[in-house]
């Protein structure tokens, strides 16, 4: 990248500063598989997450004083859906934890996301650091609770990567959850009772 | 220097090639292909009739809008494959196909007014018999101030949920679901 080229991506990159940029934090759903050697559990299960988390809009710091905005929720749901479907061989989504609503799974798992991320830059907004944790309470039809199960990743990515994708530590950082939190799931006693 | 900034920024952001982001397939579109009774499907023929709302590079306050599958026909055919493969309909080789031939495909960031809009004739065969053949639309809105530099990334996210609402359509028609059975 030339020299004007590189000032004015770093201009268009500070030219708001002190706003709240959106990006998406959408893992690529192809890198979301199933290791090999696992075994799928044998239990249909639904997840559940409520309206008003699917629509909850989070903001966090970026670089130069100016942060990013996304909706954790609705961004991961498909990524999480397929990495449930890696796990177990059937799954819905469920309307709420108990009774009807959780057509007829056996385990429903409603996930809680807390996300944060930084940079170092003075001059550009884009995230190098983004930490992802998912806490995934898992219930059974009645309410009881199985388990629970949290794993957290960070993602990087430095302005040469970034410059292409404003989202990219987000992306790498909830592609590592997802697959950490996959291999705790198979790897949990409980659900294959 | 804020000026300057901005200048630059313009500058940056007119005449660029930029990519639309990858489909991501919708839980809510996947379910309901799960629930129906389709059969296995293969995506088949996509195509697309060129016109003045129908270009392979949708300009963007003077950006190039450029599909990350090489042209909005393959868009549409990875999006159809990736609804019907999380849905577990999906298999390269079964004799029932859905294609499609894109229409109308365009999004505009005008100051104060953007919207989407994409439109598409399907068609479901079995063998070569035709057992669905209809036009599907879909549009959207979306904020697009005067400045571009937030008006311009606003119009790049919103077309996979453009897509992704056509699709939706789409698999809320009864004759669709039954056409996959």
């Amino acid at each position: 990248m030339n020299l004007i080229k590189r000032l004015a991506l770093i201009a268009a990159l500070a030219v708001l500063a002190g706003c709240a940029h959106d990006i998406t934090v959408s893992p690529d759903i192809a890198k979301i598989d199933r290791p090999r050697s696992a075994e799928r559990i044998d239990a249909p299960v639904a997840y559940y997450i409520p309206a008003e988390l699917m629509m909850q809009k989070v903001t966090t710091p970026g670089g130069g004083g100016d942060k990013v905005s996304y909706t954790p929720y609705k961004d991961i749901e498909t990524a999480f859906y397929k990495m449930l479907t890696n796990v177990f061989k059937s799954v819905t989504k469920a309307k709420g934890t108990t009774g009807a609503d959780t057509d007829g799974a056996r385990f429903v798992i409603a996930p809680k996301i807390h996300t944060n991320s930084s940079s170092p830059s003075p001059f550009t907004w884009p995230p190098t650091r983004f930490t992802t944790e998912i806490t995934s309470v898992i219930t059974d039809a009645s309410g009881k609770q199985v388990t629970t199960i949290s794993v957290a990743a960070e993602g990087a990515a430095e302005f040469d990567e970034f410059k292409r994708n404003f989202s990219l530590s987000a992306q790498r950082s909830t592609e590592a959850v997802l697959l950490k939190l996959q291999d705790a799931l198979l790897a949990a006693p409980e659900l294959r009772q | 220097m804020r000026r300057l900034a901005a200048g630059l920024a313009v500058l940056t952001l007119a005449g660029c090639a930029m990519t639309a982001p990858p489909y991501t397939a919708q839980v809510d579109n996947v379910i309901k292909l799960q629930k129906s009774e389709a059969v296995q499907i293969t995506v088949g023929t996509m195509t697309s009739t060129p016109g003045p709302s129908n270009k392979d590079k949708i300009s963007i306050r003077g950006s190039q809008l450029q599909s990350p599958y090489g042209t909005y026909a393959a868009y549409l055919a990875e999006a159809l494959k990736q609804e019907l493969s999380l849905a577990g309909k999906y298999a390269a080789t079964a004799s029932r196909s859905i294609s499609a031939e894109l229409l109308r495909n365009d999004v505009s960031a005008a100051i104060g007014d953007g919207h989407g809009e994409i439109e598409a004739r399907f068609v479901v065969r079995d063998n070569g018999d035709v057992r669905y053949d209809q036009i599907k639309t879909a549009g959207t809105t979306f904020s697009s101030p005067f400045m571009g530099a937030i008006a311009i990334p606003n119009a790049v996210q919103a077309y996979p949920a453009l897509v992704q609402q056509l699709l939706l359509n789409l698999f809320d028609d009864p004759a669709f679901l039954n056409a996959l059975k």
